[in-house]
């Protein structure tokens, strides 16, 4: 395939690959992977940890896309879509294997503090960048223990019970941060342009 | 809003309170409030069913939930960048390839030369011409024998073409399976190029902080989109080169050390992967150590004593 093949499906949106990948087109497919692939490995290994099986579900999720990309939806963005195809096998995964290694309550403590994670040196899109910056800056607004609720919630896929019991705190109080730290996040992300 | 002072915390069963909330109906306001937790998966088991149905039997809180399933989805990008495996995806190419092909269509069925007849019906009050009586069989035996050996003709024409299109058919679709194969090795090879190409780059940027010397090769006419560099580490050079095709067996590429004065000297020949990329290291002898250019060229297997000007394929 000429190299200018690539180039010109590299401008396409997500939802134009989508519909190609639909008539089985390699190059569409391979484009949609070489855009997103490194968001969902960032993701998976988060929540697994462990890197065989992140690099498994890495090929899973993308092979359900190969299979199923007809039941994209089209109601939101298709990274959105990859992005809750790769957490659910991931917390799948956690709930078979149920032997990962939790957090500890150091961990809490620093992730409590610690504004964010640090992402120098990574190669990324600058659209890929500018989002992790978007989604950096408005977690900085939130409170940190609003975000715990929320990361632990999103990463570790816990409810909101067991984050109560987690972290020693009243459920009620849990469901207060994770409903005011979500539309917090919201707003602060909308005000900035995302989501989309 | 003080979201530690919530009306449930001052109850000691404020966790069964909350719970039970799921066991009698869900108002609208209810599920509202419940959404940014249910999008992130954290509700118990029977309020994320008991949400959920209630969601799919009101459509205009869809919105409402994509908005948050996006606000959700961000969270992704706040993961700990990692390096990428290369693996995965070739592995995956070569699985989605392998669906592809066996995805391939069943040879065509032979379509019915004639369409099969259809009776006529008569429209309500159309009023049909009564039938014929049966004619008299033809006595005429020439005329029966011509028009059987008519008969007989044509059915083996028909015959012929039937079998001529069932050709024609498993044709189109053995050419159909191998342009789709085609089409699925060309696009892994096109992987397998970059991955290499990019293999090459990080090499040569490697190289290049060691060495002493660089220089870089243009392709000539001969091989106008070929690429190569030459480094130079005290006594010794490597050559790198791309987007060099690979040559018949009884021709080998040579390369030269070009002195400022003086003939050219070989130093080793050079082998070129079907992916048109190749390396060699070389000794740079004592007579060369000062050489302006780097040269390879096409010769004979065996290789020549001076190059063959007209078959120089890069120079710089």
């Amino acid at each position: 395939m000429q190299p200018s093949s690539i180039d010109k499906y590299r401008t396409y949106s997500d939802e134009m690959l989508l519909r190609l990948i639909n008539q089985r087109d390699l190059l569409a497919y391979e484009t949609l992977y070489d855009r997103h692939a490194q968001t969902v490995h960032n993701l998976l290994k988060r929540i697994v940890y462990d890197t065989a099986t992140a690099e498994e579900l890495l090929q899973e999720t993308f092979w359900q896309v190969w299979q199923k990309a007809e039941q994209y939806a089209e109601k939101g963005a298709v990274a959105a879509w990859l992005n809750r195809i790769a957490r659910n096998k991931a917390l799948d995964q956690l709930r078979h294997d149920k032997a990962r290694p939790r957090m500890t309550d150091d961990d809490i403590g620093a992730l409590e503090q610690s504004p964010t994670y640090s992402y120098e040196g990574a190669e990324k899109t600058v659209e890929q960048r500018l989002q992790q910056q978007q989604v950096n800056q408005a977690l900085e607004n939130i409170p940190g223990e609003q975000r715990l609720c929320l990361e632990l919630a999103y990463f570790e896929g816990m409810s909101q019970s067991q984050i109560a019991e987690y972290t020693s705190t009243p459920l009620g109080t849990i469901k207060t941060r994770m409903r005011i730290g979500m539309e917090k996040l919201e707003r602060l992300l909308r005000a900035s342009g995302y989501p989309e | 809003m003080q979201e530690n002072q919530t009306p449930y915390d001052n109850d000691p069963n404020h966790a069964d309170q909350n719970h039970n909330r799921s066991s009698h109906p869900l108002n609208y306001e209810d599920v509202v409030e419940l959404l940014p937790i249910f999008v992130l998966g954290a509700l118990e088991p029977d309020e994320m069913l008991a949400v959920d149905s209630y969601i799919n039997h009101h459509q205009g809180l869809a919105e409402r939930l994509a908005q948050l399933e996006a606000t959700t989805a961000q969270l992704a990008y706040i993961a700990p960048p990692l390096p990428l495996p290369g693996h995965v995806k070739t592995q995956l190419m070569q699985r989605v390839q392998a669906d592809l092909i066996a995805q391939q269509p069943a040879p065509l069925s032979i379509p019915a030369i004639f369409p099969p007849r259809r009776r006529i019906v008569p429209s309500p009050g159309v009023v049909m011409p009564p039938a014929a009586p049966p004619r008299k069989p033809p006595t005429n035996w020439f005329s029966l024998v011509t028009r059987t050996l008519i008969g007989v003709g044509v059915a083996a024409a028909m015959l012929l073409l039937v079998i001529r299109i069932g050709q024609l058919s498993i044709t189109t679709y053995r050419l159909n399976a191998e342009l789709a194969e085609l089409k699925a090795q060309n696009s892994q090879l096109h992987t397998v190029n970059q991955s290499l190409e990019q293999q090459l780059q990080d090499q040569n940027n490697q190289m290049a902080v060691f060495a002493d010397k660089e220089i870089a090769l243009k392709g000539t006419d001969v091989a106008p989109v070929a690429l190569g560099q030459f480094y130079v580490v005290n006594h010794k050079g490597v050559l790198t080169v791309q987007d060099l095709p690979p040559l018949p067996k009884n021709q080998t590429y040579q390369v030269w050390l070009i002195p400022a004065e003086g003939p050219p000297l070989s130093v080793g020949f050079l082998e070129v992967t079907a992916a048109k990329m190749g390396s060699l290291m070389v000794t740079i002898p004592d007579a060369a150590s000062n050489f302006a250019n780097v040269g390879l060229s096409i010769e004979p297997i065996g290789g020549s004593l001076s190059p063959t000007m007209s078959n120089i394929v890069l120079l710089g």
